[in-house]
């Protein structure tokens, strides 16, 4: 019976891109936190901050939200096995969550627009719609490579890439609950 | 390594191979050394000779004006000059250049970690740099707020009006992901790919210091990168962050965040420069000394700690712009606090050196001024670094001149160092040795002639920045040695000429380099010309220490290879 050697040289590569992406989801929570350092500046200084603006139903909605990008990190996390990437339902229903997250952020826009809040009205009207809209931005380009994941599943099983992908969208995640709380939770 | 066939597109512009892509970052890199040295003439012609047409470029640059330089002009030019220089012209041949060539073939790698990344960072590099040259032809023309662009003169409330604020922020964006992408490759390729036998303790100074360079990119360029976002959306979209407001409500922002953000990046960037010149400066005084680094294991330490104190001491670039003092005296005693490792890396080169057998050759002599022009920009930081000398000297030209001969004059002669060095290697041709020694010679003594003038009319009490200095009664004394200042500086632009050529004239017919002409002892003098794609034929395994030279062990000859085994 013949035993198959361990394929080391593509442990090495993936080892040697896990450190890589390592440095760069470092250099990226980086810009994030410089962000939010400015934030919480300006926020500490603030006599009063988003006020009025944050009602009922705009909590709700952030909430709800919240709970859809928690779902999709999620069950992109059950669509990987060990680090390969096995079940497509599990990845294309992240993708459809993903979306939802991006739906709902606009919808989020849309309402505190109608209260009055504009980026060039204050100072916390600038740091809401940076950050949201920031954040927004990487799940646009995370959604559409997660969307490109499901396409190519068979093609990009067990590489670093799919690795990659699923990193990215916790790290969006983590980087989304760190808002949360500092936005909406902490009044 | 599989012999593959390339097309002339893959082979010359969209290479993945790391000595291309470190070719293409040097002519880069030299193509704007020479615009931003364009742009200091032309500053020190209008300090020297006031609203005079500049000659020969003049008319050429400036036809609206019959090649005078306007005011509005002279703040773009002195904008561009200090953005070129240190983002465009070194950072591309330190960290693009040297980096890219130097680190896979000195620590036995076949390539970069990342080759795609690798040539997408420089294509990004590229861009950026046609987004800051086309930012002079938009409306209002380039951005003219100065290289550290402080609001609120940055910004459209109170500021200058047109594109060139918002181009420059996006330029800058642009080239900070592109150094990014590089950082993420150098490390990443440090820890991963190093050759059997090449412990951290084995690896050339020069990999050292480019190493923690890039980890210093990885972590402060992201902080400038969110900075300048907040600028970039103050500009285009009217929001409020640097829009001084009054701090106690919450209209407005706060013009002093953005000096906080860009000196945590800023400071550290110093050391971004500086730490590949020290690490190839402390290699190459090893080799032309033919003796090992002296200290090698404190040298690193020392490179090291001064990484971690890079970040802790950005609040001394804004003592003026008024802190409490119990934070002024922490940074204050923080900067000093780098003195001392700074020092001690100043004994070990004087060391290296001390009574060795020095040949003087090009090189060579460029690490030795970078040891002398480093001291004195060292020895005149401790006057910025003290809050109460720095009150007087801060936006003098006395900072001109300290922040020119730590940064322009170490950083600068330190990259000739490095390109008179490697260009055997990568290019298989020798420079000539005599033309590189007048060019050092000019260029060393007209460039102490300029920045040491610096510090004394900034001493005697000359404002920085200023367009016409010699409207001011009492900086008229001084308009003599300013005129001095500016002659010495167009004999030292003028010098660069001597270099262009031999560079040119060795690149198209030199005579062929000889495999190892510095009789080295780092890796990528056992390949011959050209380095074939993947570098080394068969893996290096490497046996001793970068600086085996004099060993009295070694026979026949004065210096071993890393791959030699000396026992």
């Amino acid at each position: 019976m013949s035993v198959m050697a361990p394929d080391f040289t593509e442990l090495r590569r993936r080892n040697t891109f896990s450190i890589g992406l390592m440095i760069a989801l470092s250099s990226w929570a980086l810009v994030f936190f410089t962000l939010v350092w400015g934030y919480v500046v300006f926020r500490l200084r603030a006599p009063s901050w988003l006020g009025d603006h944050v009602t009922s139903p705009v909590r709700h909605l952030v909430v709800f939200n919240t709970l859809a990008m928690a779902m999709s990190s999620w069950s992109l996390s059950i669509s990987f096995k060990k680090d390969v990437l096995r079940l497509n339902a599990w990845a294309w229903s992240a993708f459809a969550l993903g979306l939802v997250f991006l739906a709902g952020q606009f919808r989020l826009w849309q309402m505190t627009m109608a209260t009055g809040l504009h980026w060039q009205s204050s100072i916390a009207g600038s740091f809401f719609f940076l950050l949201t809209g920031f954040h927004a931005l990487h799940i646009l380009g995370a959604v559409a490579a997660v969307f490109m994941l499901c396409l190519r599943f068979k093609e990009w099983q067990g590489t670093s890439i799919s690795l990659g992908i699923k990193y990215f969208w916790d790290f969006l995640f983590i980087v989304w609950l760190v808002m949360f709380v500092l936005i909406f939770i902490i009044q | 390594m599989p012999e593959h066939r390339q097309s002339f597109i893959t082979k010359y512009i969209f290479s993945t191979d790391h000595k291309r892509i470190a070719q293409q970052y040097l002519f880069f890199g030299i193509f704007f050394l020479l615009w931003g040295g364009l742009q200091a003439m032309l500053l020190r012609w209008q300090i020297a000779y006031p609203e005079t047409e500049v000659p020969i470029v003049g008319k050429l640059l400036f036809p609206e004006n019959n090649g005078i330089l306007t005011p509005d002009t002279y703040n773009q030019v002195l904008t561009m000059h200090g953005t070129v220089m240190i983002f465009w012209a070194v950072t591309p041949l330190l960290t693009g250049a040297f980096a890219n060539f130097v680190v896979p073939l000195q620590i036995g790698a076949a390539d970069m970690a990342f080759p795609v990344l690798n040539m997408i960072s420089f294509w990004t590099f590229f861009f950026s740099g046609v987004v800051l040259l086309l930012s002079h032809y938009g409306p209002g023309g380039s951005a003219a707020a100065g290289w550290t662009s402080y609001p609120p003169l940055s910004t459209p409330v109170g500021g200058i009006p047109g594109w060139g604020q918002a181009l420059w922020c996006l330029s800058l964006v642009l080239m900070g992901t592109a150094v990014i992408m590089g950082a993420i490759n150098y490390i990443t390729t440090v820890i991963r790919l190093r050759a059997p036998g090449m412990t951290y303790m084995r690896m050339p100074l020069t990999v050292w210091g480019i190493w923690l360079s890039s980890i210093l990119n990885a972590i402060f360029v992201p902080i400038i990168a969110a900075g300048l976002i907040f600028l970039l959306l103050d500009n285009v979209l009217g929001t409020q962050f640097f829009v001084a407001g009054g701090k106690a409500t919450v209209k407005g922002g706060d013009p002093l965040l953005y000096q906080h953000v860009f000196w945590l990046f800023g400071h550290p960037e110093v050391y971004i420069l500086i730490l590949p010149v020290w690490g190839l400066v402390s290699d190459l005084l090893s080799t032309f000394s033919r003796k090992p680094a002296f200290g090698y294991r404190v040298t690193v330490l020392c490179m090291g700690v001064i990484t971690v104190l890079s970040a802790l001491v950005w609040g001394h670039h804004m003592y003026v712009a008024g802190m409490s003092p119990l934070l002024g005296k922490s940074f204050m005693f923080l900067t000093l606090l780098i003195s001392l490792p700074t020092s001690i890396f100043f004994l070990n080169w004087l060391g290296t050196m001390w009574k060795g057998s020095l040949r003087f050759d090009a090189p060579m002599l460029f690490a030795m001024s970078v040891v002398f022009v480093f001291g004195l920009g060292g020895l005149t930081g401790l006057y910025m670094g003290v809050i109460t000398s720095d009150m007087y000297l801060h936006d003098s030209m006395f900072l001109v001149g300290h922040f020119h001969y730590t940064l322009a004059a170490s950083v600068l002669m330190g990259s000739f160092a490095g390109m008179y060095y490697w260009f055997p290697k990568m290019f298989g041709r020798q420079m000539d040795p005599f033309w590189g020694k007048a060019h050092f010679w000019i260029t060393f003594l007209a460039l102490n002639y300029v920045f040491f003038n610096m510090l004394g009319v900034g001493y005697a009490g000359q404002h920085r920045r200023l367009f016409d200095p010699g409207a001011y009664d009492f900086i008229k004394p001084l308009m003599p040695m300013n005129r001095q200042i500016s002659t010495a500086a167009f004999i030292l632009g003028a010098a660069q000429g001597i270099f262009i050529l031999n560079f040119v004239i060795a690149l198209l017919r030199g005579p062929k380099a000889a495999r190892n002409p510095w009789e080295s002892a780092t890796l990528e003098w056992t390949v011959d010309y050209p380095i074939p794609h993947g570098n080394f034929a068969a893996q290096p395994v490497v046996k001793c220490g970068p600086h085996e030279y004099s060993n009295p062990k070694i026979k026949g000859k004065d210096w071993a290879s890393q791959t030699e085994d000396i026992g």
